[in-house]
C-alpha cells in the first residue's frame, strides 16, 4: 500500500468540499476519478502533494504521516500535472525536465540531462527539446509537463484533469502519452472527463460525488454493474450523450 | 547680437569649466549606476519579503519594516532625505564626503521604488510557475529564485530602466549636500559670471543626451534579455 486516506476532511471557508473520504492506493494503480465539477476530485488530489492542506484526518504516504515528512522531499516523490500545464515560462523544453533534478535531487547536469531526454523520447517531444515553451502547442506542453514529473522519478503521479484545457484533436495526444507512462509502472491517480480513457487505462475507478466517494470499484464493473444510483445517472447521461454523437 | 552673445558665453563656460562639468558627468552617472544597481539588489530582497505568502512571526516583522520603510522613502523628497541623512550620520560620527553619502541616499531611494516595481513583477507571474516549482520539491525559496524572480525581473525591465533614467535627472537635486554633479558643475560656472540660462542649457543638453543614450541603450538590453518569441496567439 502506497498510499492510504483516512477520513479526509476539508472546507473552504464555509463550504465543505471533502467530507470525509477515505481510500488506498496499491504500488502500481492505476486510478481514475470521475464526477462532475465541484465535488471535490482536484481537492483531494492537491492535499496528498500538500499544495492544500485539510482540515481532519489522515494521509499516509508509504505508511508515514505526510504531515510529518519534509514537504519538499515529499512533493519530490510525488509528481504532478496540472489542468493548466504550468510549464516554467523562463527555461526551455529540456531545462523544465533538469531545474528539479539539479535543484532538488542534486543530480549533475550530465544525469538530468540524459534522463530529461530519455523522458522528453517516452513522451514524444525529443525534436523539440530546445525550444521555448511559448512556441508548443497545449498538447505538446501537456506532455513535456509529464516527462518533466516523470524526471523525479515520482512513486505516484497525479494527474488533475490533464486534457480539460486542450483542444479536443489536441487531447489523443495526451492520452495516448498518459498510457505509454502507465507501463512504466508507476502508480497514477486520474482525475478526468475522459470516461473512454478511463476505461481504457485504468484499474479502478472512484466516482466522487459533493465531497465523497460514492463509488470505488474495478473498471469493469464500475462501467459494466455500478452499485450507486447516483452513479448509474451519471453514466446513463455519459451513454447518452455517446449515442447522440 | 543676443545669440552670438549667447553661444559666446557657452562656448567660454564649457571651454573654461570642461573638467568640472566632465567629473560632473562622471558623478551624475556613477550616482545613478550605483544607485540603481545597489538598489534593484536590495529591492529583489524586499520584494521577496514583501510578496512572501507562508510568513512567521519574522516574516511578518520584516514585512511590516519593508511596507513602513517603503512608504516613508517614497512619501519624502530624496533631497530631503539627502539632508537628513548627510547630516545625521555625522553627528552620529560618520565622517563621509558629500559623494558617498549621495550613493546611500540613492540606493536607498531607489530600493523603495524597485521593491514596488519587483513586486508587481512577482504579481504578474502566473500563480501556477510557483505552484508548479513548488510541486516538484523546489522550497519557497528555490521557487522564487529559479522560476519566479527571472520572469518577475524580465518583466519589469522597463520599469528598472526608467528607474536608471528618473536617476539621471533626480540625483541633481544632490548638490543640497555639496555632491558637485552635472547640474552643480554647470550652476557653479554659471554663477561666476551670473550667465545661469546658459549654464543650465548647458546641463539640459548633456542631461538629455545622457537620459537619450541610456533609453537607446536600455532598449536593447531589454530585446536581448526578453528574447522576443512569437507566442502562438491560441493557448492551445
Amino acid at each position: 500500500m502506497i498510499l492510504e486516506i483516512k477520513n479526509l476532511k476539508k472546507k473552504f471557508d464555509n463550504q465543505e468540499v471533502l467530507k470525509d473520504v477515505s481510500l488506498t492506493v496499491d504500488k502500481g494503480e492505476v486510478i481514475c476519478v470521475l464526477g462532475s465539477s465541484g465535488s471535490g476530485k482536484s481537492t483531494l488530489l492537491r492535499c496528498i502533494n500538500l499544495l492544500n492542506n485539510y482540515d481532519d484526518g489522515e494521509i499516509l504516504f508509504n505508511g508515514k504521516n505526510i504531515l510529518d515528512a519534509n514537504v519538499n522531499e515529499l512533493r519530490s516523490k510525488i509528481g504532478m500535472v496540472f489542468q493548466s500545464f504550468n510549464l516554467f515560462n523562463n527555461l526551455n523544453v529540456l531545462k523544465n525536465c533538469m531545474v528539479g533534478q539539479t535543484k532538488v535531487l542534486k543530480k549533475n547536469k550530465e544525469e538530468a540531462r540524459a534522463k530529461a531526454l530519455e523522458t522528453l523520447e517516452l513522451v514524444g517531444m525529443s525534436d523539440f527539446i530546445n525550444k521555448n515553451v511559448k512556441q508548443l502547442s497545449g498538447g505538446q506542453k501537456q506532455r513535456v509537463a509529464i516527462a518533466r514529473s516523470l524526471c523525479m522519478e515520482p512513486d505516484i503521479i497525479l494527474f488533475d484533469e490533464p486534457t480539460s484545457a486542450l483542444d479536443p484533436e489536441m487531447v489523443g495526444e495526451v492520452l495516448n502519452v498518459i498510457k505509454k507512462v502507465k507501463e512504466t509502472g508507476v502508480t497514477m491517480i486520474i482525475v478526468t472527463h475522459e470516461m473512454q480513457f478511463a476505461k481504457e487505462v485504468s484499474s479502478r475507478v472512484l466516482f466522487m460525488n459533493d465531497g465523497v466517494i460514492l463509488e470505488d470499484s474495478p473498471t469493469k464493473e464500475f462501467f459494466t454493474n455500478p452499485k450507486n444510483d447516483r452513479t448509474k445517472e451519471f453514466l446513463k447521461r455519459y451513454l447518452d450523450n455517446k449515442v447522440n454523437d | 547680437m543676443i545669440l552670438t552673445g549667447f553661444f559666446g558665453w557657452i562656448g567660454r563656460i564649457i571651454s573654461e569649466y570642461s573638467r568640472q562639468i566632465l567629473l560632473g558627468i562622471g558623478r551624475t552617472l556613477l550616482l545613478s549606476l550605483v544607485g540603481t544597481v545597489v538598489g534593484f539588489i536590495i529591492a529583489c530582497l524586499f520584494s521577496y519579503i514583501k510578496t512572501k505568502k507562508e510568513a512567521g512571526i519574522v516574516g511578518k516583522i520584516l514585512k511590516g519594516f519593508v511596507n513602513g520603510y517603503v512608504t516613508i522613502i517614497r512619501g519624502t523628497p530624496m533631497m530631503v532625505q539627502a539632508l537628513i541623512f548627510y547630516y545625521s550620520f555625522k553627528m552620529l560620527g560618520v565622517n563621509w564626503d558629500p559623494l558617498t553619502a549621495g550613493l546611500f541616499t540613492v540606493s536607498v531611494n531607489t530600493t523603495a521604488y524597485l521593491t514596488e516595481v519587483l513586486r508587481g513583477g512577482i504579481e504578474s507571474v502566473d500563480e501556477g510557475q510557483y505552484e508548479a516549482a513548488r510541486s516538484i520539491g523546489m522550497s519557497g525559496f528555490k521557487s522564487m529564485l529559479f522560476i519566479v524572480y527571472p520572469q518577475a525581473i524580465k518583466n519589469s525591465m522597463a520599469s528598472i530602466g526608467n528607474e536608471f533614467i528618473v536617476n539621471i535627472k533626480d540625483t541633481s537635486v544632490l548638490n543640497v549636500i555639496g555632491v558637485i554633479e552635472v547640474y552643480n558643475a554647470c550652476l557653479m560656472a554659471g554663477n561666476k559670471y551670473y550667465k545661469v540660462v546658459e549654464a543650465m542649457c548647458i546641463a539640459a543638453v548633456i542631461y538629455l543626451i545622457m537620459t537619450l543614450t541610456s533609453s537607446y541603450l536600455l532598449k536593447r538590453l531589454e530585446l536581448r534579455i526578453g528574447s522576443p518569441v512569437k507566442e502562438i496567439t491560441s493557448s492551445n
